[in-house]
């Protein structure tokens, strides 16, 4: 098999597994929570409202200990 | 190994390792009309990261990066991400005056980083400082390769024997067309190995955390709704030669890895590419012309002695950790 034909067939191998395993997870997920989605929109996916937001012109704010902001993240060398 | 969990936040997250080193995609809150559920739209960003590492890496000699270094003409018609990757390449060297330089690959290999580090144990930063020579601010090549190189359409131009290493740009380039899989949602954070994109419709702020090299504490935290942040360091690629220390990020000018006085720099900036190549850029020009290069968007250096000095905006808004 040519290298690009066995790249291309890689990408769609390693495309369909994520895309499968994100639905099929996602779903375990909110089975796990309670929540059929075929039963429609539930209650576990309902947004914080302690999140705080910025003006466009502001992104940048103080440490917000509230408990209802999304995940922090870490930034480092790599 | 791989993941996946639904945070406390209603944000789904995705984590597997990818490019040596980790990658969490984050993506919830209220999705805008006509963007797909945050699984979907997750998914979407995880093919497009694996795309990348698949065709961008100089490691695998199956991909498309390797067989276009090993084509000895000096054009070739390449997917539409490696010519986008090679745009990205060449912008980072322009904005960095040449000391983001995607053709010092050569000497990167001369200094020892030929195959992944992904699995080895970095050398002690703290004894490869007190091993290292005088600090001076690094400079460009004198050949300035990369001015050759260019990308127009999906045609890849460079001479012949010109070699490309896209190591300088492909996580943050990444991490923006990662990205573009997640804008519909409510919130969202691409988390390539440190280099991050954030945003999301919500406009909700999100708490970021800039690691510290020589520190189990943190240097410093901040608030961020939208944009990138990039964090590079000598830290965690570095290694034992037989005269002593190497690590990853060369002075162009020398062929050899940078001692600045600056072990790690953080740039805020609008995208993962602009954020990366200001890192970079930062820790190669040393602590003073390095603070001058983060002051408009933020930034923050760590120096030899640990000391963490803040940039710009994040002067008045960072809480600092260590």
């Amino acid at each position: 098999m040519k290298p690009a034909t066995r790249t291309l067939s890689v990408r769609i191998t390693a495309v369909s597994l994520a895309a499968a395993g994100a639905i099929f997870g996602g779903l375990a997920v909110q089975m796990a929570h309670g929540h059929d989605p075929a039963l429609g929109a539930g209650t576990s996916t309902a947004r914080s409202s302690s999140t705080r937001q910025t003006s466009p012109t502001d992104p940048f704010a103080q440490q917000d200990q509230s408990g209802g902001s999304p995940s922090g993240v870490v930034t480092r060398a790599s | 190994m791989i993941r996946e969990k639904q945070v406390v936040t209603r944000e789904h997250e995705r984590a597997f390792e990818l490019f040596g080193t980790s990658v969490r995609i984050l993506a919830g809150g209220e999705p805008a009309e006509g963007a797909p559920p945050a699984e979907v739209a997750i998914a979407a960003a995880e093919a497009v990261l694996r795309a990348c590492q698949l065709d961008l890496s100089r490691f695998d000699p199956d991909s498309e990066l390797s067989r276009l270094n090993a084509d000895p003409a000096p054009s070739r018609v390449t997917s539409r991400l490696m010519s986008g990757a090679v745009s990205a390449a060449v912008h980072a060297a322009e904005r960095s005056g040449g000391l983001v330089d995607p053709t010092l690959i050569s000497a990167l290999e001369s200094a020892g980083y030929a195959e992944s580090l992904r699995d080895a144990e970095p050398a002690p930063l703290r004894d490869a400082l007190r091993a290292a020579p005088a600090r001076r601010p690094a400079a460009p090549s004198h050949g300035a390769m990369w001015r050759t190189v260019s990308a127009t359409g999906r045609e890849v131009r460079r001479p012949p024997g010109v070699r490309l290493d896209l190591g300088g740009s492909a996580k943050g380039f990444a991490a923006d067309r990662a990205s573009a899989s997640l804008a519909g949602q409510g919130t969202f954070a691409v988390d390539a190995g440190g280099d991050l994109v954030l945003g999301g419709a919500s406009g909700t702020l999100r708490s970021v955390t800039v690691a510290h090299p020589l520190d189990t504490r943190p240097a410093l935290h901040f608030q961020l709704a939208a944009g990138a942040v990039a964090t590079s360091g000598i830290g965690t690629r570095i290694w034992r030669t037989g005269s002593g220390f190497a690590h990853h990020l060369l002075d162009p000018s020398s062929g050899r890895p940078a001692w600045t006085g600056v072990i790690q720099a953080t740039a805020v900036a609008a995208t993962g590419v602009e954020a990366e190549t200001l890192a970079k850029t930062a820790l190669l020009l040393g602590p003073e012309r390095g603070l001058r290069v983060l002051q408009p968007e933020g930034g923050a250096l760590v120096l030899d002695d640990g000391r963490v000095v803040l940039a710009g905006p994040l002067r008045a808004r960072a809480v600092e950790a260590a």
